[in-house]
């Protein structure tokens, strides 16, 4: 009984930072339909802001995070306009080798400035410390995580799904002759969604980073575990990567409590299993 | 006249070039991480041998010493073993010295026979590193020479049940498991719970749910890399361990570079070792003033000590042999020499070239500025390598 409540509230806190730091690739990924590999570069880059940005500025911590994604947003917009832009007409491949360059580069560029060590990214005090949930203790940052995760969701599920900007993007997407000939601004639209992506990227980084630190090198250590996420819910769907973060935290959560030799196997055989029943993952369209 | 002018310069000359002779050049290479991921240790080593050459000078017996360095950027011991060969063969270096991994160390230690010319390793952490030829010496220390005094501190300390965490598949962490659970039953302790995590794991908190229901004194643990080390201490306080009463005996989880990522509540979390910058000694206080002096950033790690105590290893054997090469002379001198490092005493034994030293058993504690720091509370004086079958 304590074994399964343990499994449950650590397989959902789990999930929720699962999804907090895939969902913006997910989303760039199947709205735009460009492979970006340098998401975990954005979410590496804006926990090392908000590493910073406190200390530099002298700012309360909660106006940090908020400058910290805004940051990335802005500095995804010259980025998406040189390098990405050019190519999102290209095949896959090339995108991959573009975006993979741009993580390397900013890899570099991290350790060559902040060195190569693992930042202290330091949260409110009210995010941190334990939560008392009567039969055991909870990292307090795991309830925010949940909290946050859901409201992500949510806010992205009525922009995408339920806006008029959602329509537009889809639009954009689909037909870009025809979206631009009815009045849309393609090029606007697309800078917006890749400005976002990288804003998603940098509030998955800086709530990850408990679980997943900040160093340079964090810009492709867990690459394997977004696109795991993205592949088992189905690429664009937010929904979709909600749920697949929530299958897969709860797999791996029961592995580690009751058959912990068999915990790393669990993402890989997960993937495998769905992608063999629904190539396009669970909510993949088409 | 002229005839007497003409003699006294050529016996110049000649003195000149006696004494030229006499002087020779000795030449050290040294592998080490100079870029890559583990770039600040070497940069550390850098620093460490400016400042042991500012005590001890950089000539030996009237012998210049030069050092020459070839990068080791990353894990490739067929790389380690060609620069070996490469600065005995090419540069004339008598001496071998750095290797950080331990692999590397073992591929260079066939050249240390082949070619007669002794190797000093100043961080290999690995048992097996001095069988592998008699010209090997360390200046490193091993799991099991640390993980002995932890499991004996417990026991001594009435945490008799110990839940040990360490990773699955993971060769080192299991032999330091193996010598941590000898010691502890040797002191009247029990293993109550083995948990094995992955390698990989991100989220310890089930892990941790798992250790703390076996309901133990203390948890033993090594988590390896230092980007999940602190993760891990952080999620043991947060998951209420330490509130349950459950000690955190760890290797590597507590050191200073992982203290404010892990937040105030480490203070009285115990971890083991044999080198802290806070180490209270004349000689430690004037090897980190230097280093300060060298570099302002300079990192004060237990590479520090490493360098040092390995540049100390080789100047004694270039002083015995007086520059010549003579490996067996040379090893001959520094067996069972004991001198003071800035980590304490530390010696190599006659017998076995283990690298002797002591372990510190230190608790995580505050600074009157509010820096978090490992002070130590107890010392096993002069440990061999429990890790090593003598």
């Amino acid at each position: 009984m304590n074994v399964l409540a343990n499994i449950l509230i650590d397989g959902i806190a789990y999930s929720m930072v699962l999804f907090m730091v895939a969902v913006g690739l997910s989303m760039t990924l199947g709205l735009m339909r460009f492979i970006n590999l340098a998401h975990g570069a954005f979410a590496m880059l804006g926990g090392f802001a908000m590493v910073f940005l406190p200390g530099w500025l002298g700012i309360r911590l909660e106006l940090a995070v908020v400058l910290s994604v805004a940051l990335m947003a802005l500095l995804a917009l010259p980025i998406e306009r040189v390098l990405v832009r050019p190519f999102y007409h290209r095949d896959h491949l090339d995108q991959m080798l573009l975006t993979i360059g741009l993580m390397f580069f900013a890899t570099a560029a991290a350790s060559y400035f902040f060195g190569p060590n693992v930042q202290l990214l330091r949260l409110p005090d009210y995010m941190t410390g334990s939560a008392d949930l009567g039969f055991r203790m909870l990292p307090r940052h795991r309830l925010w995580v949940i909290g946050a995760g859901i409201v992500v969701m949510l806010v992205l599920w009525l922009t995408i799904d339920k806006s008029r900007f959602g329509i537009k993007v889809r639009a954009a997407v689909d037909n870009p002759a025809i979206a631009q000939s009815i009045g849309i601004n393609t090029s606007l639209i697309y800078a917006a969604t890749f400005s976002l992506g990288a804003a998603l990227a940098a509030v998955g980084g800086i709530f990850g980073a408990e679980l997943m630190p900040i160093e340079p090198t964090s810009a492709s250590r867990y690459l394997v575990i977004l696109l795991a996420v993205v592949a088992i819910g189905g690429y664009g769907t937010i929904a979709g990567s909600f749920v697949a973060a929530l299958i897969l935290g709860l797999a791996e959560t029961s592995a580690k409590y009751l058959l912990p030799g068999l915990a790393p196997f669990v993402m890989p055989v997960t993937m495998f299993v769905v992608l063999l029943m629904r190539p396009k993952g669970l909510f993949g369209k088409g | 006249m002229q005839f007497l002018k003409r003699a006294a310069i050529a016996a110049g000359i000649s003195l000149l070039a006696a004494s030229a002779a006499m002087a020779d050049t000795v030449k050290i290479g040294i592998i080490a991480p100079l870029t890559g991921p583990f770039a600040i240790t070497g940069k550390t080593w850098v620093n460490t041998i400016k400042a042991y050459q500012k005590i001890h000078g950089t000539e030996v017996g009237g012998n210049t010493i030069e050092l020459v360095w070839r990068d080791q950027p990353e894990l490739d011991p067929a790389r380690a073993r060609a620069s070996a060969q490469e600065l005995i063969i090419k540069e004339k270096a008598q001496y071998v010295a750095g290797l950080f991994l331990s692999p590397d160390a073992l591929g260079a230690a066939e050249i240390a026979t082949e070619a007669e010319v002794p190797i000093v390793s100043f961080n290999a952490a690995t048992s097996a590193l001095l069988d592998k030829s008699e010209f090997l010496l360390r200046s490193s220390f091993t799991m099991g020479q640390i993980v002995n005094p932890m499991a004996r501190y417990l026991a001594e300390h009435g945490m008799k049940r110990v839940v040990t965490m360490i990773p699955a598949n993971y060769a080192s962490g299991a032999d330091a498991l193996r010598v941590f659970v000898e010691a502890l039953k040797a002191g009247g302790g029990e293993v109550v719970g083995q948990v094995e995590f992955p390698v990989t794991t991100t989220d310890f908190s089930p892990f941790i749910q798992t250790a703390m229901a076996a309901k133990p004194d203390a948890v033993f643990s090594f988590v390896p890399g230092n980007a999940q080390s602190g993760t891990f201490a952080k999620s043991f306080l947060e998951n209420g361990a330490k509130d349950a009463g459950i000690m955190l005996m760890s290797m590597n989880g507590t050191d200073e570079t992982q203290l404010p990522i892990i937040g105030e509540k480490a203070v009285g979390l115990l971890n083991g070792f044999v080198y802290s910058l806070y180490h209270d000694s004349e000689l430690n206080h004037k090897v980190r003033a230097l280093l300060k002096e060298i570099d302002p950033d300079a990192a004060m790690t237990a590479d520090v000590v490493g360098a040092y105590d390995g540049m100390h290893i080789l100047y004694k054997m270039i002083e015995a042999t007086g520059g010549k090469p003579d490996a067996a002379k040379a090893l001959a001198a520094v067996k069972g020499m004991s001198w003071e490092s800035p980590r304490g005493p530390v010696a190599i034994d006659a017998q076995t070239r283990d690298f002797i030293q002591n372990v510190y058993i230190r608790e995580v504690a505050k600074l009157d500025d509010g820096t978090l720091y490992n002070k130590e509370i107890a010392v096993f004086e002069a440990q061999p390598d429990h890790g090593r079958a003598h």
